[in-house]
C-alpha cells in the first residue's frame, strides 16, 4: 500500500465524479455574478436559491406544488404503461398486428407534444384531467414504439428452443416473450418517465393553477429569479431520485441481466 | 473382433426415415436447393452422427427432423409417425446458447417438465437436480445462465433437453463454439449420459473425430445440396474412451473418411473457388 492510494481511491469514488460539474457549474455561476455585474434579475447569486427553496417550502407550501405534478405524471404515465406495454408486445409479436397499428401510431409519435395543449384546453379544460391526457398522449406512442421494438427482438431460438422443450405456442408470450424482453422494456419507461416529466411542465407552464411549472411562470411574472431556478433544481432532483429508483428496481427485479461495465472503462 | 457388446446400432428397429428429402429455400431472388433428393434411416437407441462441411444443409436436414421446417417434398417418419409437430418426438441441442437467462439453471432444467410431464412441483424439482447432477452443475442449480462458460450453458441445454424424457435427442454442432479441451471433456460426458440413458441421437458436426469417438454410424453428407454420400458403422466397443482415438480402426476410418470428403467435397470447394476467380 502506497501512499496517496487512499486519496486516489477517495478522488474516484462515485459521489465526487458526480458532484464535479455541479461544482463547476457553481463556480461559474459565481465568477459570472461577481465579475461581471450581472443584474440579479437576469442571473441571482447562486446563494440566493438555498433561501428561496427555503421560503417556498416554508411560506409558499411549494410541497404541495411538487406533490400534484408527481402525481399528474405518475396518473398520466401509468396510463401510458398500461395501454402501451399490451399494445407494443403485441406488435412485437405479430407482424399482422403490428401493420395495422405502426402507422397511426407513427404518424402521432411525430406531433410534439404542445400541440396537443390547445385542444385538451378546450376539451377538458385546465385541471389534473387535462395534464394527465397531455402526458398520456407524449408518452403513450413514443412508449408503444419502444415496447414493440424490444418485444419485437427476442432472440428467435428461444422460441425455437421452448417450442422444442414442448412448450405450446400460446405460452410463448408469457413465458418467453414476457420476461426475454422485461429488462428492456423496463428501460424503456425509465426514458420515457423523463419525457412525461417534460411534458407536464409544458402542459403547467402554458395554463394551470398549481404545479411546479405553475410555480415556474407565477415566479416569472413577479421576477422572482431564485425561485425559478429553485423550482428548476426541484425538477432535477425528483427527476435524478426517479431515475436512481428505476435503475435500483432494474437491478433488483433483473439480476440476470445486470449491466456490465465497459470494456473501455 | 471388436467387441460389439455395447453397440446399439444392431438394434433394428427404425426411429427415423428419410425418404427422397428435397428442401428449396426462397430467399430474395434465388432458390437456394438446401437438401436434394436425399434418405436414410437412424435405427433406433443408435448414435447417428451427420458429418458434412459447413453450410451443405446439415442444419437443414435436422430441423427438418425436428419439425421446426417444413420439406420441400419427400416423406420423413419419426417414430413411424408424420406427425411433424416440433417437441412431441425429439428434443434439441442448439448450436447457439439457447437456455434463458431469465431461469435460473434449475429452472431451465424443470422448464420442459411443465409441459411434458404430470410431475408434482416438487417431483419435477427433484428430477432437475438429478440431471443437473448428471451434468456435472450440482454446484451451480442457481446460477444465471450469463455467468456460466459456454461449456457449462451448453451442458444446461443437453440437461434440460433430457428432462423432456423424448426418446430423440437432436444435436446440432453443440460443441462447435467450444475449445478443443472443452470440447473433448464434453464428448466423454455426452458419452457417459448417452450409453446410459439409451437414447437415439442424432448428431451433427463437421470434425471427423468428433464423429468418430461419439457416434455408432456415420452419415457422411455431400456439400449443398445435401445427399448422403456414404454411411458407416463405428466398428468401435461402448463404452468409449479418449484412448480408442488410438485404436486402428480409427486412425483407418479418419483417413477413409478424410479421403471421401476430399474427392466429394473439397474438390467441389476447389471447384467454385476457381470459377469465382
Ligand atoms: N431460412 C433460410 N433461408 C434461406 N436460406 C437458408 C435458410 N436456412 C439455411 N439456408 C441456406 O441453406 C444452406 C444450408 O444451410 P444449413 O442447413 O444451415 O447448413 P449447415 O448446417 O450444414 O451449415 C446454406 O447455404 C444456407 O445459407
Ligand atoms: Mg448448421
Amino acid at each position: 500500500m502506497r501512499a496517496g492510494d487512499g486519496a486516489r481511491r477517495r478522488l474516484t469514488s462515485p459521489i465526487f465524479l458526480g458532484v464535479l460539474p455541479f461544482a463547476a457549474g457553481a463556480v461559474v455561476w459565481t465568477i459570472l455574478v461577481r465579475a461581471y455585474h450581472i443584474s440579479p434579475v437576469f442571473l441571482p447569486p447562486l446563494e440566493s436559491v438555498p433561501a428561496a427553496l427555503r421560503s417556498m417550502f416554508i411560506e409558499q407550501r411549494v410541497a404541495t406544488d411538487i406533490l400534484i405534478s408527481s402525481l399528474r405524471v405518475a396518473a398520466g404515465f401509468a396510463v401510458a404503461v398500461l395501454l402501451a406495454t399490451p399494445l407494443g408486445v403485441l406488435m412485437g409479436y405479430s407482424f399482422r398486428i403490428s401493420q395495422i397499428f405502426e402507422p397511426v401510431v407513427g404518424f402521432i409519435r411525430y406531433m410534439p407534444v404542445p400541440v396537443f395543449i390547445p385542444l385538451c384546453l378546450l376539451w377538458f379544460g385546465s385541471g389534473d384531467l387535462e395534464k394527465v391526457i397531455v402526458i398520456f398522449l407524449g408518452a403513450f406512442f413514443q412508449l408503444t414504439l419502444m415496447v414493440q421494438d424490444a418485444a419485437g427482438g427476442v432472440r428467435q431460438d428461444f422460441y425455437e428452443a421452448a417450442v422444442m422443450l414442448g412448450a405450446p405456442r400460446r405460452a410463448l408470450i408469457f413465458r418467453i416473450l414476457w420476461p426475454a424482453a422485461l429488462p428492456q422494456i423496463f428501460d424503456s419507461y425509465r426514458v420515457c418517465i423523463g419525457w412525461a416529466w417534460t411534458y407536464l411542465i409544458v402542459a403547467e407552464i402554458v395554463g394551470a393553477t398549481a404545479g411546479i411549472g405553475y410555480y415556474i411562470i407565477k415566479a416569472q411574472r413577479y421576477l422572482l429569479v431564485s425561485q425559478i431556478f429553485a423550482a428548476m433544481a426541484i425538477i432535477g432532483l425528483l427527476g435524478m431520485t426517479t431515475d436512481l429508483l428505476f435503475g435500483a428496481g432494474h437491478n433488483l427485479l433483473f439480476p440476470w441481466a445486470k449491466k456490465k461495465r465497459s470494456f473501455l472503462t | 473382433m471388436p467387441d460389439l457388446r455395447f453397440s446399439r446400432a444392431a438394434a433394428s428397429k427404425q426411429a427415423i426415415r428419410i425418404r427422397q428429402l428435397y428442401k428449396t429455400y426462397d430467399a430474395h431472388k434465388e432458390k437456394i436447393a438446401a437438401l436434394e433428393n436425399l434418405s436414410c434411416d437412424i435405427a433406433e437407441g443408435e448414435f447417428a452422427v451427420i458429418l458434412g462441411p459447413s453450410g451443405c444443409g446439415k442444419s437443414t436436414l435436422v430441423r427438418i427432423i425436428a419439425g421446426l421446417e417444413q420439406p420441400s417434398s419427400g416423406t420423413i417418419l419419426v417414430n413411424g409417425s408424420r406427425d411433424s409437430a416440433p417437441g412431441k418426438t425429439c428434443s434439441m441441442v442448439f448450436q447457439s446458447y439457447t437456455s434463458f437467462p431469465w431461469l435460473s439453471v434449475l429452472d431451465n432444467i424443470a422448464f420442459a417438465m411443465r409441459y411434458t410431464s404430470t410431475k408434482t412441483k416438487h417431483e419435477r424439482r427433484t428430477r432437475a437436480q438429478e440431471l443437473a447432477r448428471m451434468v456435472g452443475l450440482e454446484n451451480f442449480e442457481n446460477a444465471w445462465i450469463n455467468e456460466l462458460s459456454g461449456g457449462m450453458k451448453q451442458r444446461v441445454s443437453i440437461a434440460s433437453a433430457l428432462a423432456t424424457e423424448s426418446r430423440i435427442l437432436i444435436m446440432d454442432e453443440p460443441f462447435g463454439a467450444l475449445d478443443s479441451q472443452t470440447r473433448m471433456a464434453m464428448q466423454e460426458q455426452l458419452l457417459t449420459i448417452t450409453e446410459k440413458t439409451g437414447k437415439t441421437v442424432v448428431f451433427v458436426t463437421h470434425d471427423i473425430e468428433e464423429a468418430l469417438v461419439l457416434g455408432d454410424r456415420i452419415y457422411v453428407c455431400t456439400s449443398r445440396p445435401a445427399r448422403i454420400l456414404a454411411e458407416m458403422d463405428v466398428a468401435l466397443p461402448r463404452p468409449r474412451t479418449p484412448e480408442m482415438r488410438n485404436r486402428k480402426i480409427f486412425v483407418e476410418m479418419k483417413y477413409e473418411i478424410f479421403h471421401l470428403l476430399r474427392d466429394h467435397v473439397y474438390a467441389q470447394i476447389l471447384e467454385t473457388h476457381r470459377a469465382r476467380r
